[in-house]
């Protein structure tokens, strides 16, 4: 069974088709990277996911239950530090709140039973295990968001949706805003999670090298789509679906992508594909499939050893 | 070279750096102390001419004799001073500055005690949750632009002449404006923080109190700190109207029979104690909010 299911799922506001149509199930234990344009709707797709947003058509599952509202199975790491932690609290309170809010109960923490002070420090404790964990000094924990670099807000943003374990971890271009070296870091933490953690990671990206690098499966976007009947709008819908050699057998490989792989990316994501036993479409420059998504074996699959 | 020409050849009045119009030029902090002090010798200067004028008309119009009480000069001004510091209340026996400060300032302060909870409680769950703010902002909003100092004869009239009135005076000088602050403050907190803590497990309860409020703290203090004038405002509005001591009150005591010298003093005396909590709150966000308004 998948461990996360979009099932037909359309996503339409006032005037606008943002998703139509999008049927990808994702295994537990992938890293699927998803790329596109911007407007394309790949931080819809991630929010559908997280449960912040509902589906106007279609439906969401996670570990076989369909997702309604935000919960603690779904872990989110956004791009901004301003969306992932308090600015009031400490690197060492941002993290461990997760803790706390997950073990103690409400009567608890209202009422300030021992329970609680138990879990605080229980939490504590952890946070500290996983701030080190990520990588961060000790002497950051008792800073604030606001006074740390970039890089350091997103190991405790990484921090801090691990904390509660979750199934899932969805993140919005982590690493965008930070430079290369940061960005490589960030990288191979996200890796490293991945390969012991046993999560299901769904990493958008607008970097199609990013996207190939990371991803055990990458999911293209298209902001412009037609079906076989002739019709078409600007919405997106999951044109390419592609299983790359990406993540841990790549890690050595950083970037040093054969350049044939990548034009085969961008190929299917541009132009014609020949999807599994499907019709393709093609209009204008783009190849639209029909609703599902459509695994490719893309040309040049080696990986370039220079 | 010839753009090199053209600059040498500016005139000199052209290649003088003007700090004051200059986006990015920061005064030193002994500079800016400087800065600060001038304007208020120019009041004082400007003050002292002008009295000096009327003094001069007032002798000339009145055979000899200065008859001026609007503006005293600086000298009559200290020997009011004195007076509203030693003169003693006939029935409390102390110092008359002191009563009407101690009377004042503990209106004041019950006024913030009982209203500033209830604004910031409403303003926070009208900005946290959006049926409360759909409910009570439109609301809020009309009866904020009723102007306060209109209210105070109607709170007389309808509390008479006890506390009451002078406390609910000041509570409508701030309470809107609070409200209203803490609602704009506790809607602007981004939807995604609130979602993420979520989906850590807190409740909504929980996402109030230890996510929403603790951020906006410092806008809060902002807005008790900036509601501070209109507050103070009505104070002094109710005490005209209706009271037995407080700096109003004695103000009004004072206007009868046209005593400037001690009025000035208790104008300066108010303006001089908002400034001091003024700062001291400003101190306070510095010191307990130090991560407020980096970047």
């Amino acid at each position: 069974m998948s461990d996360i299911l979009f099932h037909e799922v359309g996503m339409r506001f006032p005037g606008r088709t943002i998703l139509n149509r999008v049927h990808l199930p994702v295994s537990a234990g992938e890293l699927v990277t998803a790329v596109g344009p911007s407007g394309c709707g790949k931080s819809t797709l991630l929010n559908l996911l997280f449960g912040a947003l509902s589906p106007s058509t279609g439906s969401v599952a996670v570990g076989g239950e369909k997702v309604v509202e935000v919960s603690t199975k779904v872990g989110i790491v956004y791009q901004d530090y301003r969306l992932n932690l308090m600015p009031h609290a400490t690197v060492l309170e941002n993290v461990a709140l997760g803790y706390e809010g997950l073990h103690s109960n409400l009567v608890d923490r209202v009422l300030l039973l021992p329970r609680f002070w138990r879990i605080r420090r229980e939490a504590r404790e952890r946070a500290r295990a996983l701030l080190a964990d990520v990588g961060l000094p000790p002497d950051a924990e008792k800073k604030y968001p606001s006074e740390l670099s970039g890089g350091m807000q997103q190991r405790v943003a990484i921090a801090l949706a691990l904390i509660t374990e979750p199934k899932v971890l969805v993140m919005d271009e982590p690493c965008s805003g930070l430079d290369e070296t940061t960005r490589r870091g960030i990288q191979d933490l996200v890796l490293e999670k991945w390969d012991c953690g046993k999560m299901t990671i769904f990493f958008v990206s607008h970097d199609l090298r990013e996207a190939v690098f990371l991803g055990s499966r990458v999911i293209g976007l298209s902001q412009h789509w037609t079906y076989e009947d002739g019709q078409s709008g600007n919405g997106a819908l999951v044109v390419v679906d592609i299983e790359t050699p990406g993540g841990r057998q790549m890690h050595d490989q950083r970037y040093k992508l054969d350049s044939a792989f990548l034009d085969a990316v961008e190929l299917v994501r541009n132009t014609a594909i020949e999807p599994n036993g499907q019709k393709p479409i093609k209009l204008t420059d783009r190849v639209i499939t029909h609703s599902d998504a459509v695994r490719v074996e893309p040309r040049g699959r080696e990986v370039s050893h220079e | 070279m010839q753009t090199h020409a053209s600059q040498t050849q500016r005139p000199w009045w052209k290649r003088i750096r003007n700090p004051f119009l200059h986006t990015d030029s920061t005064p030193t902090r002994t500079i800016a102390v400087i800065l600060a002090i001038i304007p208020f010798l120019f009041l004082v200067g400007a003050y002292v001419h002008k009295a000096e004028q009327r003094h001069a008309a007032s002798i000339v119009e009145n055979d000899g004799i200065d008859k001026e009480k609007i503006m005293p000069y600086p000298a009559q001004i200290l020997e009011g001073v004195k007076t509203i510091a030693l003169k003693e209340d006939v029935r409390l026996k102390e110092p008359i500055l002191k009563v009407d400060t101690i009377a004042s300032g503990k209106r004041l302060l019950w006024a913030y005690a009982y209203g500033v909870g209830i604004a910031v409680l409403l303003g926070l769950h009208m900005g946290a949750f959006p049926y409360c703010g759909a409910m009570f902002g439109p609301v809020i909003r009309v009866l904020g632009f009723i102007p306060p100092i209109l209210i105070s004869p109607v709170l007389v009239i309808a509390f008479g002449i006890d506390e009451l009135p002078k406390i609910m005076a000041v509570i409508i000088g701030f309470f809107f404006s609070v409200t209203l602050a803490t609602y704009n403050a506790a809607s602007e907190v981004p939807m995604k923080l609130i979602q993420g803590k979520q989906s850590l497990g807190l409740s909504q309860f929980e996402i109030l109190y230890r996510v929403i409020l603790p951020s906006i703290a410092p806008k809060v203090v902002t807005a008790i700190r900036e509601s501070l004038q209109m507050g103070v405002a009505c104070l002094m509005a109710a005490e005209f109207l209706a009271a037995s001591a407080g700096i109003g009150y004695r103000v009004y005591l004072l206007k009868r029979n046209m005593l400037m010298e001690q009025i000035i003093p208790y104008v300066l005396w108010v303006a001089l104690l908002c400034f001091i909590i003024d700062r001291l709150l400003g101190l306070w966000i510095s010191l307990r909010y130090p991560w407020f308004n980096k970047k």
